[in-house]
């Protein structure tokens, strides 16, 4: 358990871990508190559906989050929200990217297989749930394109 | 008195081998030093550390504060103890070596030295006994070392509703016979008695309920700091309090304090590279001691002992969110109090916290010297339109830019009727000086005479009796620089900080720009009209609180307003001599029109 978990910022945060990669979702500057810097480990941008909702303004992304060891393939984890977050890994065979990928290991949806390893699409992230997009399917943070597969 | 538990001279002890051996080298070191004239050191850090109990004792109760030498030079000199700050310790007895000090807090009451309020009560440094121990080393050749240690009864407490997990309160008053109606699922706490008040420490997040042997009851909001979230700007909640908090000096005294002084590129870090943990229990949030998820409780579960040197941007975020004095080092961790508790925050305990620790901090001592203090003592004051200024809730709600909770309890004027920590681009300093003192120290037009410090003291105010036109005066005083402050700065000397809220000017003062006066005798003459002119208002305390009203359509009405201007003012003569004299004269023209007293 890595409490407090790694988080983007100073900020109010809520996060979930997809597949071994952290999506967190909000933003919202924590009251009388001097910030400190971002984590440079995250990819960060509005949040194109923020209007709609007070789900949050921000998106970051976690690509390669932390893990207990460097075996990533072999932990599933989570991230328990609240106030102070904790991500929580087990040992679990669940779709991860971080599977070898072939053609008979296809990647979880939203991560394409390069050279047998899963890859997320390193774009800038803008999205929390699918019906921010207007393909209607948010995978890590991102829109896929209208009429991809 | 040796530093290594050695009560006896080494002489005595033989010189042989063994223990006084060890002595006997150990003095030999201490001589060899002594003959080089250099101060004794251990390698890297200090000769002793002390020892104190981190979590609160107790009132009544023993405590023990252990000095431990670091090094074989500590030998070389004494420890000797001094209290310095905080109530009397009682029995206090240092070991025969020096190295230990045995004393007892004070009683509750002793500590209080006031009757215990109804409800949460509230607990400063000086109030929850908070003691400051010195134990210095010398070794007689000049050289010394002094490190602080505190011991505490109790927690502090701000006296609201908003508790803290793993905190002990204490419901008061005396006798209250309170009872613990119903507390969170899984909890395991109950009251207790301490000192003869009811006590609990709550050990779950959630709501407790309590209930008085009256059938009043309170909610207890109880929660962790480090869980508690600070999304207070979200969905439109306090935007601007979020906004204006942000360059709070209260927020960023952390931060500030942290930077080693080689980052600061201009602006030196105030404790340099190595940030004082004594000074987290009031530059942080939570309380030291206590499993409650503040800074010190985290900081401890994640293994640092100590902040050390290390630049805020290197402090973990956890700790980041939790440094300083932020949202709820002020309101507490737990829930938004039930309605009927929320008057609690306008108390001056909250800010007692931390400025109520005499001699270091005497800020609320000094204040709890003046009127301002007792404004609210006579039920009167906290009705009708006297509530206005005579109440913290009458003056917030004055002021149109800040909202406040319905009073309850008399409370005097506190920190906030001045002070506005959440004013958009004033953080806690208070607003364009003077200003603030002119809400309630300027009578406004049509409105019954009340305090005048600020008409006399400007030179306006007055009317013509004859003709109703403005009538100014000279206004020498006006140009003091910090307005009413500039004078009103002086409080009990024996307070190191803070004690200019005690707001008192000294006549000697007035040395600093001009020769000493004569007392003038334009107070007594207006006092003398007054009880003339007005007399069935006479000894029914200030003339603002008679029944007297004058139309200023009127000679004699405006002559009254004229008159009552000085009248109100106490320090009418220091304020404006001439002024006053001249509103006096513009009265008594009306008052004596030939003349005669």
């Amino acid at each position: 358990m890595q409490r407090p978990a790694r988080l983007p910022d100073d900020g109010e945060w809520t996060c979930v871990d997809s597949a071994g990669v952290v999506v967190c979702v909000g933003g919202e500057p924590a009251a009388g508190v001097v910030a400190g810097p971002p984590d440079p480990a995250w990819r960060c941008n509005a949040r194109v559906a923020a209007a709609h909702d007070d789900l949050g303004a921000r998106i970051c992304v976690d690509g390669a989050p932390d893990f207990p060891d460097a075996d990533r393939a072999r932990w599933r984890c989570r991230i328990e929200n609240g106030p102070s977050p904790k991500r929580v890994c087990e040992h679990a065979t669940a779709a991860s990217i971080w599977n070898p990928c072939d053609r008979a290991h296809p990647c979880v949806d939203g991560a394409t297989c390069t050279d047998a390893h899963c890859v997320v699409p390193s774009t800038t992230p803008s999205c929390w749930l699918d019906t921010d997009c207007p393909s209607h399917a948010c995978r890590f943070g991102t829109c896929r394109p209208e009429g991809a597969p | 008195m040796s530093l290594l538990s050695h009560p006896s001279p080494p002489a005595k002890r033989g010189g042989g081998r063994g223990e006084g051996a060890a002595i006997f080298l150990v003095l030999t070191l201490a001589l060899l030093s002594a003959c080089h004239h250099a101060p004794p050191t251990c390698p890297g850090g200090p000769l002793f550390t002390l020892d104190a109990p981190a979590a609160p004792v107790g009132f009544d109760a023993s405590f023990t504060i252990a000095a431990t030498p670091v090094c074989s030079a500590a030998n070389a000199g004494t420890i000797t103890w001094t209290q310095l700050s905080g109530p009397r310790a009682r029995d206090v007895s240092p070991t025969a070596d020096g190295l230990s000090l045995h004393a007892r807090t004070p009683s509750l009451p002793d500590a209080l030295g006031a009757p215990a309020p109804w409800g949460v009560v509230p607990f400063s440094p000086r109030t929850r006994a908070e003691l400051v121990f010195e134990a210095t080393w010398r070794d007689g050749r000049g050289h010394e070392e002094r490190h602080e240690a505190r011991v505490a009864a109790a927690p502090r407490s701000r006296g609201l509703a908003s508790t803290a997990v793993g905190t002990r309160i204490f419901l008061g008053p005396f006798g209250a016979a309170w009872r613990l109606e119903s507390r969170p699922p899984n909890a395991t706490a109950t009251l207790v008695e301490q000192s003869g008040l009811a006590s609990l420490a709550p050990d779950v997040t959630g709501d407790w309920r309590v209930v008085d042997g009256a059938g009043r009851a309170l909610t207890l909001r109880t929660a962790r700091y480090d869980e508690t979230p600070l999304d207070c700007a979200r969905s439109g909640c306090h935007p601007a309090e979020s906004r204006a908090v942000a360059a709070s000096p209260m927020t960023t005294v952390l931060a500030r304090g942290i930077v080693p002084a080689a980052q600061t590129a201009g602006a030196p870090a105030t404790f340099g590279a190595a940030y004082p943990d004594c000074a987290l229990a009031c530059h942080a949030t939570g309380e030291p001691g206590c499993a409650d998820g503040g800074f010190t409780d985290v900081m401890t579960s994640l293994g640092l002992a100590s902040l050390g040197a290390r630049a805020w941007a290197d402090v973990p975020r956890p700790l980041r969110r939790l440094g300083g004095v932020g949202c709820l080092a002020c309101h507490g961790p737990g829930a938004l109090p039930e309605t009927s508790a929320r008057w609690a925050i306008l108390r001056t305990d909250v800010c007692a916290t931390c400025h109520d620790a005499p001699p270091r901090y005497g800020h609320v001592a000094a204040w709890r010297s003046t009127s301002m203090a007792r404004a609210d003592r006579d039920p009167r004051t906290r009705a009708g339109t006297c509530a206005r200024c005579h109440t913290t809730a009458g003056v917030l709600a004055s002021n149109a830019h800040r909202l406040s909770p319905p009073q309850i309890e008399p409370m005097g004027l506190t920190c906030v009727a001045c002070h506005m920590p959440h004013d958009p681009g004033s953080g806690m300093a208070v607003a364009a000086r003077s200003a603030v003192c002119f809400g309630c120290h300027s009578p406004g037009a049509g409105e019954p005479v009340t305090a005048s410090a600020a008409p006399l003291w400007l030179g306006r105010g007055g009317v013509e009796p004859a003709t109703g036109a403005p009538l100014t005066g000279a206004a020498p005083h006006s140009r003091v620089e910090g307005g009413c402050v500039g004078c009103h700065r002086a409080g009990p000397s024996d307070l190191q900080r803070g004690a200019e809220h005690a707001f008192v000017a000294r006549r000697d003062d007035c040395g600093r720009c001009h020769a000493p006066k004569p007392d003038d005798d334009v107070r007594a003459r207006a006092l003398a009209l007054w009880a003339r002119t007005q007399p069935r208002d006479v000894g029914a305390g200030p003339p603002h609180a008679s029944s007297s009203r004058f139309d200023l359509a009127t000679p004699r009405g405006r002559a009254a307003w004229d008159l009552a201007l000085v009248v109100e003012d106490p320090a009418a003569d220091a304020h404006n001599a001439p002024y006053a004299r001249q509103l006096l004269a513009a009265a008594e023209k009306v008052f004596n029109p030939g003349g005669a007293p």
